[in-house]
């Protein structure tokens, strides 16, 4: 409810600002806040995302458009239907489904935790660095937080770690998996904007470790100010090095997708591909692979895919009818005229996300603002790869923050001692505070996300 | 009088359960038209770099693939309530708000899907006017991926339509309960527990906390 006031203060502003703005008065403002109040209406009436947005372009072609846009309609949807590089996503939400289903895990988890758990925070910190690195393979949050969340709570039975902490970093793991590439966030953002996706992926290598880093800092503060009473026998380096045998099967993953796409090798499309391939390879060795795991992915995938796809359906529709208006373009103009400092406008289109992110998932979320959004990020001399690290983030953000948030449903889902979700909720605060953190230090020095490409290409 | 209504309610349920059954089927063939891109995809380019052989057309093929899997799960992902619907406000309303609601919402959705079917059949009777091929070796004529990529936006919206019918007919004879179960949109509870499922763990004996409103 906060978060809806907060959005209406914001657009309130916006109009203030544009219609005081004086001289650059070239924005359609009646159009616009007709179109800005019937979208309100029906996302409050709880329309279909999709439909929204489509009927929403049907309205605002046939009221303000002189021009016949649907005997376009088809062609204006086929094209980037069949796009290749929108193939990734499928790909991409089936190897993580399948990797859901093989329970790679658990050895993961295992592994890394004969390495990690004499550090003050112990077993903390094996969640979120298996998360990451589950995470570098999956492209999912959900996937992730499931997976790790089923494998690591089982660790934390009958013993003093606090619970809270936990869960959050868990949540804030499981998160993690839409920034450390192939975040399918970075997918679609780019096939929107057409940014390029491998660019994106290189961006992201900075910031992905930048949260990471902070986020065990967070856990190394945390367990430095409550230490665990019970000291952790000294495991002999002989079998940390087998451990590491564990590794290998996600190390192999790791290769074959990450490895093609930063070596040059393959587009995200094709890794995405061989990453399914592997995953169902890996299944298959570990004898998890059966006709009944192959048609669950298949299920899954196919109506994940349907999810996004009806979304992007709409987006795309919505998005001709306002580009031949003009709309977007001229918001740009207007928002770019304000007498305000670019920062400012910024910070507060990530507030408006952030509010956003509060009721809303976060693909739909991305989907439905950035054709509006990013011409104004633009406009004000933002970098689209630096915008588009900036916009997944907040995606992360919106998976975690409460009272929704599908991942920390799955992990309350997880636990077995019986305690309220609320813990789940207190628990995340301070990883969520950190990825704010992480967004501020973005704005302050961009070239953690655009470094990298700059000296790659 | 009452008897005619009642057969002409059972025709639009029978024709609703019949596009449902469609719509999974469908929805099962989209999920291995996936999985066979991943494996068409990954020997195209294993091919390409070690033998030199290549197909050619795999960036156009897959690119029909995903046009045709997405709008073929379109109707699966329907009745599995999986379309995203914000319910913030709904949920706060008396029961008959809600049910009206529900098939209004549904009623938005056949609007856009019929104009997004009339799209995609005009499109497909273009390319059939114009023999439309595409620009790969195997010239495909378009009108086959086209009208495959049509023909699962057409189902879809046949199953919208029976459904909208079906869920007024419900509310007016007062089971708007029954519509508010088949179209209200998942919990994240829900959500959740489908993917413990798939990890294995044991949802049954978990405690759900109720979703927040």
């Amino acid at each position: 409810m906060i978060a809806i006031v907060f959005l209406l203060i914001l657009v309130a502003i916006m109009v203030g600002v544009a219609l005081t703005g004086g001289g650059q008065g070239h924005l359609p403002i009646p159009e616009l806040l007709s179109l800005v109040g019937l979208f309100v209406f029906f996302f409050g009436s709880g329309v279909y995302i999709g439909a929204a947005l489509g009927v929403l372009a049907l309205i605002a072609g046939f009221v303000f458009s002189d021009r016949p846009f649907w005997l376009f309609i088809g062609q204006t949807i086929w094209t980037p239907s069949s796009s290749f590089v929108l193939i990734a996503v499928p790909l991409f939400l089936l190897m993580g489904e399948i990797l859901l289903r093989a329970g790679l895990s658990d050895r993961l988890y295992r592994s890394l935790n004969l390495w990690l758990n004499r550090l003050p925070g112990g077993l903390l910190h094996t969640n979120v660095v298996s998360s990451g690195v589950f995470s570098a393979i999956s492209g999912s949050s959900v996937a992730t937080a499931a997976t790790m969340g089923s494998v690591a709570l089982p660790f934390f039975k009958n013993t003093a770690y606090d619970k809270k902490y936990v869960l959050g970093s868990l949540a804030a793991g499981g998160a993690l998996g839409n920034l450390i590439p192939p975040g399918i966030t970075f997918i679609i953002y780019g096939l929107l904007t057409e940014t390029s996706v491998g660019k994106l992926y290189i961006a992201a290598i900075g910031p992905s470790l930048l949260v990471l880093g902070l986020f065990l800092l967070v856990i190394f503060i945390h367990g430095y100010r409550h230490p665990l009473p019970s000291a952790k026998e000294v495991i002999p380096f002989r079998v940390k090095l087998r451990g590491l045998i564990d590794l290998l099967p996600t190390a192999i993953l790791v290769l074959v997708v990450l490895g093609t796409i930063y070596g040059g090798v393959a587009t995200p499309t094709e890794s995405a591909a061989f990453g399914v391939v592997a995953a169902i390879a890996l299944a298959a060795f570990d004898g998890k692979l059966s006709w009944k795991l192959l048609n669950e992915s298949a299920d899954a995938t196919a109506r994940n895919t349907a999810l996004i796809g009806l979304i992007l359906l709409g987006a795309y529709l919505l998005n001709y009818v306002l580009t031949t208006l003009g709309l977007p373009q001229a918001l740009a103009k207007a928002v770019a005229g304000m007498p305000l400092p670019p920062w400012i406008i910024m910070a507060l289109i990530i507030g408006f996300y952030l509010a956003l992110g509060t009721f809303m998932e976060g693909f739909s979320m991305v989907i439905t603002t950035i054709p509006v959004i990013f011409p104004v990020a633009m406009a004000l001399g933002y970098d689209p790869v630096w915008f588009g690290v900036i916009v997944t983030i907040l995606v992360e953000i919106a998976l975690i923050s409460p009272p929704d948030g599908t991942v920390l449903y799955v992990l309350q889902g997880l636990r077995r001692d019986g305690g309220r979700i609320t813990d789940v909720f207190s628990g995340v605060i301070p990883f969520l505070a950190v990825y704010i953190l992480a967004v501020a230090i973005l704005m302050w020095v961009p070239g953690i996300a655009l470094w990298l490409p700059s000296v790659m290409r | 009088m009452d008897d005619k209504e009642s057969s002409a309610f059972r025709l639009v349920t029978m024709s609703r359960r019949g596009l449902s059954s469609v719509s999974r089927i469908m929805g099962r063939i989209a999920g291995w038209i996936f999985i066979l891109c991943a494996f068409y995809i990954t020997a195209d380019v294993l091919l390409r770099n070690l033998v030199g052989v290549s197909s050619q057309a795999a960036i156009e093929l897959t690119g029909y693939m995903l046009a045709c899997g997405t709008a073929w799960a379109l109707g699966y992902a329907l009745i599995e309530r999986c379309h995203i619907r914000i319910d913030l406000l709904v949920d706060k309303l008396p029961a008959r708000a809600r049910y009206v609601l529900h098939a209004a919402s549904l009623g938005a959705l056949a609007v856009f899907v019929g104009f997004l079917a009339k799209g995609a059949i005009d499109l497909v009777e273009e390319s059939w006017l114009f023999g439309a091929t595409d620009i790969s070796i195997l010239r495909t004529p378009l009108v086959i991926p086209q009208g495959l990529w049509a023909f699962g936006i057409c189902v879809f919206f046949l199953l919208i339509v029976s459904m909208l019918v079906e869920s007024v007919l419900l509310i007016a004879r007062g089971k708007g309960a029954l519509v508010e179960q088949r179209l209200r949109s998942r919990s994240y509870d829900e959500e959740a527990a489908e993917a413990l499922q798939a990890v294995g763990a044991d949802v049954s004996e978990t405690q759900n906390a109720k979703t927040l409103p």
